[in-house]
């Protein structure tokens, strides 16, 4: 039994997380502070696209921008030289693009419900944005945000179509949990199909599960004070 | 503070993404059908070439084909049927000089083990109500099924009650959990299930149905060229012919 492909997966979303984390922050908190501006709409609907596009749209998209059939691609390969065809790194992009909306619809709840007058308050003595920023919004939306970085985390570890497109399913380089349980179903190894099977669902469930826990146990200590 | 946290986030990743690899490596995109022979074949190259890596990249043959089409760093493409690697030949993908067909396959006629079926032409018979085919738009073991059922005239009869898998594999499992009472899929993966199904006929390749061959070719932008031209010749050599008749692959007639 080959546990390569687990440490993979969890190196893939790990870094996904990582690269999604920064822009889906300030798409989230851009989304989420409720001003209306035009084309507000069309801006979540593009960034909502992911989620309900099946993922090997998206993964034909990427594998059209990363080859060498675009500008972008030859850029990224020939001057940049990122490889991101084939590379567990692509991977980790593919998965990012995916998890990236549903962390940013969560995270902007989270955003959008952090008291206004609060900030105001804040800007009447004088902190920057970046302060408030740090010091009211974070610490008040945080939990959302937590929730919402472990449900990207999550849809990064369990992605399959979109990587499958992009960095193929390379034994010990790019084959991820759900990739290897595939192959495994391909190749009629019906024994390890059901351990992985099991160890995503295990990790998925432990993922989601200390998550709720958490919560739960921060409301209460909440609630006693 | 502000510009010190980007830096360091924005190098980060630089770092990540720029990371290179690849000494002396070798990847093979193969036909998921030639997983285990393939893995094998691996083994016993290495054997003989120890400083090279050989990895596979195991998938649909028309994945694999679009893939490699749009730049993917592949050096070596095993395909399951013609069709795919021909559009790459086409397209200049693959190096035309140096193609071989290295090996082939049956097509059979599968029931459950306590089945009572018994040959073609009780595919007719009302006691056979689901027949398990591969989809004939996008598997090729569908595709020659269906051309070997229209060659024995019995096309039609098969249609109305065929349940289609979107791979070989499904299509086995239907009759191997008995789903359906009869199923054609390649022989190779018959022999995956042989406590569960067994092999009622063997369709004849050249005339129930267009040969059964898998090409292999240099992927014209390799990154190691080299290894990927060894390798092609080494699926030519009698070690791995063993191999795949070892895993139920049908030797190559001369001429075909």
């Amino acid at each position: 039994m080959d546990l390569a492909p687990l440490w993979l997966s969890l190196q893939v979303a790990g870094l996904a997380t990582a690269l999604m984390l920064p822009f889906g922050l300030l798409a989230a908190w851009w989304l989420g502070q409720g001003r209306g501006f035009p084309g507000k709409s069309l801006i979540e609907t593009l960034f909502t696209l992911p989620l309900v596009l099946p993922p090997t749209v998206v993964g034909y998209a990427l594998l059209l921008l990363f080859g060498q059939g675009t500008a972008v691609g030859r850029w990224l390969n020939e001057t940049a030289h990122v490889r991101l065809l084939f590379t567990w790194q692509g991977a980790s992009v593919a998965a990012a693009v995916m998890a990236f909306p549903l962390f940013v619809r969560t995270a902007s709840a989270a955003f959008a419900a952090v008291d206004r007058e609060l900030l105001e308050a804040g800007r009447t003595l004088g902190a920057s944005e970046f302060d408030l920023w740090r010091q009211v919004t974070i610490p008040l939306a945080y939990r959302g945000l937590l929730a919402a970085l472990a449900l990207g985390f999550a849809r990064a570890l369990g992605e399959f179509g979109a990587t499958l497109m992009v960095a193929g399913s390379i034994p010990g380089r790019t084959q991820t949990l759900p990739l290897a349980l595939y192959a495994s179903v391909q190749a009629g190894h019906d024994p390890d199909a059901l351990v992985y099977t099991l160890l995503l669902t295990l990790l998925a469930f432990g993922l989601l599960g200390t998550l709720g826990a958490w919560q739960t146990q921060i409301t209460r200590s909440r609630g006693d004070r | 503070m502000r510009k010190k946290w980007y830096c360091w986030v924005l190098s980060a990743f630089a770092l990540i993404l720029t990371q290179q690899m690849r000494a002396d490596e070798l990847l093979v995109s193969a036909a998921a059908s030639l997983t285990d022979a393939l893995n094998e074949i691996g083994k016993a190259y290495t054997a003989v070439h120890p400083q090279t890596t050989v990895r596979f990249n195991f998938g649909a043959s028309g994945a694999l084909q679009q893939q490699i089409a749009l730049g993917a760093p592949v050096d070596v493409f095993c395909s399951a049927s013609p069709k795919e690697m021909d559009a790459l030949q086409k397209a200049g993908k693959i190096e035309a000089v140096g193609r071989i067909n290295f090996t082939g396959n049956r097509l059979v006629l599968i029931a459950p083990k306590k089945g009572r079926l018994t040959g073609w032409n009780d595919l007719k018979s009302p006691a056979i109500r689901r027949i398990a085919l591969s989809n004939p738009d996008s598997v090729p073991s569908g595709r020659y099924a269906q051309e070997t059922l229209t060659k024995r005239g019995l096309w039609e009869a098969a249609k109305a009650k065929a349940v289609f898998g979107e791979n070989v594999r499904q299509t086995l499992t239907y009759v191997a959990n008995g789903d359906a009472e009869t199923g054609i899929v390649f022989k190779t993966d018959a022999l995956h299930e042989t406590g569960k199904v067994r092999i009622v006929s063997e369709a004849t390749s050249g005339k129930d149905h267009t040969p059964i061959l898998y090409p292999a070719a240099v992927v014209t932008q390799a990154p190691n060229h080299a290894a990927a031209v060894r390798f092609v010749a080494f699926l030519q050599s009698s070690a791995v012919r063993k191999i795949l008749l070892r895993y139920g692959f049908a030797p190559l007639t001369s001429g075909k």
